[in-house]
């Protein structure tokens, strides 16, 4: 067992669209390993392929080859109920534009998470209250995300994904929309949150200055990785696949 | 996801969109009602038909009439008669018989006071009066084997015209008094005969020839409800003894010199022993060359003519179910594409595909439900006013009564819902609420969660 174990991993993972007569390579034979503990941060333009890899990682999309494996289960080859199941136990979602159900209040936003895993009221009510207390949105716990802002809306987004403390959290463009402030506050809390439970992040961002909180940065273009480097490099294992 | 959850969310969802849910829910209840009201307007124009042909008369009951033909050498006598008995399914068949070849003078009261313009006198066989559905108003049946007694017509004594009144106001118009000035039949308004035909003296005169004359004598035991079904005889006749007025015949053959003419009978009534053989003893004794009738014929066709009558109603009932039922899938498929960014995320987050087809089966059902229940109590309203106007002019005496009128349960309904028609039209509507959203939510389940999330 290597000092860190591998949570991600990933092997000779292509995705290719069959657009008409040419085929577009999105993901082209992809290698990658993320541990436990890790901020993992994809980095590229657009185009890039990043946010192709993280659906893939995610199990949000097929890969048309290759395979990923977390957790040590295989998700590209599970069914949509496997998915959905592996998704309520180990992956939290934070995405570019919050994304909170516009009818539900950030309370019942935070705890559907819980409520999909079947957590009794009671008990994921007070999660999500917890959660909401965490990231400072004690006082707002009945807003609708339509009166909150952007920074206060991703917030409740972060609550969500970390409430039922899953080992991978997924983050598309968090701060894409957010101002510096916001940006700033939002990415300090997601890294503290991961450090307290030694979860793994995984962000997807175009932007340079995200890579400041990073500990694994791989750099994506024209769907292949051109570049993989850590910040703490002492602490991992060089492998050779 | 709980059921709890799932129907919490399901209820949420639909109240998030109001104004769409209840407009659909309106063209459910439309639907629904639409359906109900048609179908109980040929319930209940059923029930009256049956009710109808009970009134009428015996529905095992088969009349025979004689070969009229007088070159015909079918006679209905009592061979023939033992023919009929033989065929099967026949319970009883007994002849009737009414002297035709001379005429017949009734009067009574004292001096022959009340004179009968009109009195047919009916020999019938007194020991089956019961099993052939006479019925009596009021009085008693005569003793059998006992002489000189008779029966008489609900309306006998209304044909007696009162000889000691002059000319033109010695009757009693029955049937114009029967009637009041809108036509509504009451026979409360109908005054007492001149005498009362119950216990009365009756006095027969059989004209021979010229110049002789049979006289007989006697007591009306009991007074008949009229049935159309066994004959004019329950209404405006007089019933006696078939020996009796067999007697009487002979005598009159042979004091006009011809005491050897052949008995046959003027007509018979057989009973069957259920309603279904009845059609088939008809053709029997159709075959032996006799004239038959029964309600059979009349049944037939009246349930005929209900059951299209129904089918049209109902047809019409669900063609509005089905725009109703399109509706449905229409506000389902609206609400998945307004939805498919939170279907996404609620993939994302991890609810199982499974859970997001129940939730919208469930709303769709919900609508259904919700729909069919209003269409339901709408459905009982219209009713109720239907069968208010129908029965405008029998005022109920009770509340309790007038409920029972308005249900179609009592009085001359145009409407009535049985209770299967409403429990049926609720579970219809739900089954139709769930098979409507049933392509929407597959359609919802199929959503793949990334291109949701990407949707505007």
């Amino acid at each position: 067992m290597n000092k860190k174990d591998k949570i991600i991993q990933v092997r000779k993972l292509y995705k290719i669209y069959d657009m008409g007569e040419e085929k577009v390579y999105a993901l082209r034979n992809i290698h990658l390993n993320v541990f436990r503990g890790e901020i993992c941060c994809i980095f590229g333009p657009s185009g890039s392929g990043k946010s192709t890899l993280l659906n893939q990682l995610a199990g949000l999309e097929k890969p048309s080859r290759g395979g990923v494996k977390i957790c040590g289960e295989i998700i590209s080859k599970m069914d949509e109920n496997e998915l959905a199941a592996f998704r309520q136990k180990h992956s939290g979602f934070i995405f570019q534009s919050y994304d909170l159900l516009q009818h539900l209040n950030a309370l019942e936003n935070v705890a559907l998470p819980l409520e999909f895993a079947g957590v009794e009221r009671s008990i994921r009510q007070k999660r999500a209250k917890e959660m909401l207390k965490r990231v400072g949105l004690a006082k707002r716990l009945k807003h609708y995300p339509r009166q909150m802002s952007g920074g206060q809306q991703q917030r409740v987004g972060i609550a969500r994904a970390f409430v039922n403390r899953p080992e991978v959290i997924f983050a598309d463009e968090p701060t894409g929309n957010l101002d510096s402030k916001s940006t700033k506050e939002v990415m300090e809390m997601m890294v503290d949150f991961v450090h307290e439970y030694n979860q793994t992040l995984i962000l997807v961002t175009h932007d340079q200055e995200m890579a400041a909180y990073a500990d694994h940065i791989v750099t994506l273009s024209d769907g292949s990785i051109i570049k993989e480097e850590w910040k703490e490099k002492e602490e991992i294992y060089e492998e050779k696949f | 996801m709980s059921f709890r959850d799932l129907w919490r969310m399901c209820l949420n969802n639909l109240w998030r969109r109001k104004s769409r849910t209840i407009l659909t829910i309106l063209g459910v209840m439309i639907g629904c009602m639409s359906i109900v009201v048609m179908v109980s307007i040929g319930v209940a124009l059923d029930v009256s038909q049956k009710k109808m042909l009970e009134d009428m008369g015996d529905l095992q009951m088969i009349t025979i009439y004689p070969n009229y033909d007088p070159q015909s050498k079918i006679k209905l006598d009592e061979s023939m008669l033992k023919n009929i008995q033989a065929i099967p399914g026949v319970v009883a068949a007994s002849g009737k018989f009414e002297i035709q070849d001379y005429p017949i003078q009734v009067s009574t009261g004292s001096n022959g006071r009340y004179e009968a313009l009109y009195a047919p006198v009916v020999g019938i066989d007194f020991s089956q009066l019961e099993g052939f559905g006479y019925e009596l108003k009021e009085g008693a049946f005569p003793i059998v084997g006992a002489k000189n007694q008779a029966l008489a017509g609900e309306r006998f004594a209304y044909n007696f015209k009162d000889t000691a009144r002059p000319e033109g106001s010695n009757m009693i118009d029955y049937y114009s008094a029967l009637f009041d000035e809108n036509g509504n039949m009451n026979e409360e308004n109908v005054p007492d005969p001149y005498f009362d035909p119950l216990n009365a003296k009756i006095d027969l005169s059989i004209q021979v020839n010229e110049q002789n004359k049979i006289k007989d004598t006697l007591n009306v035991t009991g007074v008949l409800k009229e049935s159309q079904m066994i004959g004019y005889e329950t209404g405006e006749g007089l019933l006696i003894d078939l020996n009796e007025i067999k007697g009487l015949w002979k005598e009159a053959n042979r004091k006009a010199g011809k005491p050897s003419t052949s008995f046959d009978y003027t007509g018979a009534l057989v009973k069957a022993d259920s309603i279904e053989n009845v059609s088939e003893i008809e053709k029997q004794i159709q075959t032996l060359g006799l004239q038959t009738s029964s309600m059979q014929s009349i049944r037939e066709s009246m349930e005929e003519s209900s059951r299209m009558m129904q089918m049209v109603l109902g047809g019409i009932g669900a063609i509005s179910l089905l725009v109703a039922a399109i509706g449905i899938t229409n506000t389902m498929i609206m609400s998945i594409s307004e939805r498919t960014r939170e279907i996404g995320i609620m993939k994302a987050l991890g609810c199982y595909t499974k859970n997001i087809r129940e939730l919208f089966l469930m709303e769709a059902g919900m609508i259904g439900l919700i729909g069919g229940g209003l269409g339901l109590i709408l459905s009982y309203i219209v009713s109720m006013v239907l069968n208010s106007f129908s029965n405008m002019g029998a005022p109920a005496a009770s509340f309790w009564e007038q409920l029972m009128i308005w249900l179609g349960l009592q009085g001359t309904p145009l409407s009535l819902i049985p209770w299967w028609l409403g429990l049926f039209a609720l579970l219809f509507s739900i089954l139709i609420g769930v098979v409507s959203g049933y392509y929407p939510a597959s359609k919802a389940v199929k959503i793949p969660a990334l291109e949701a999330i990407r949707h505007d």
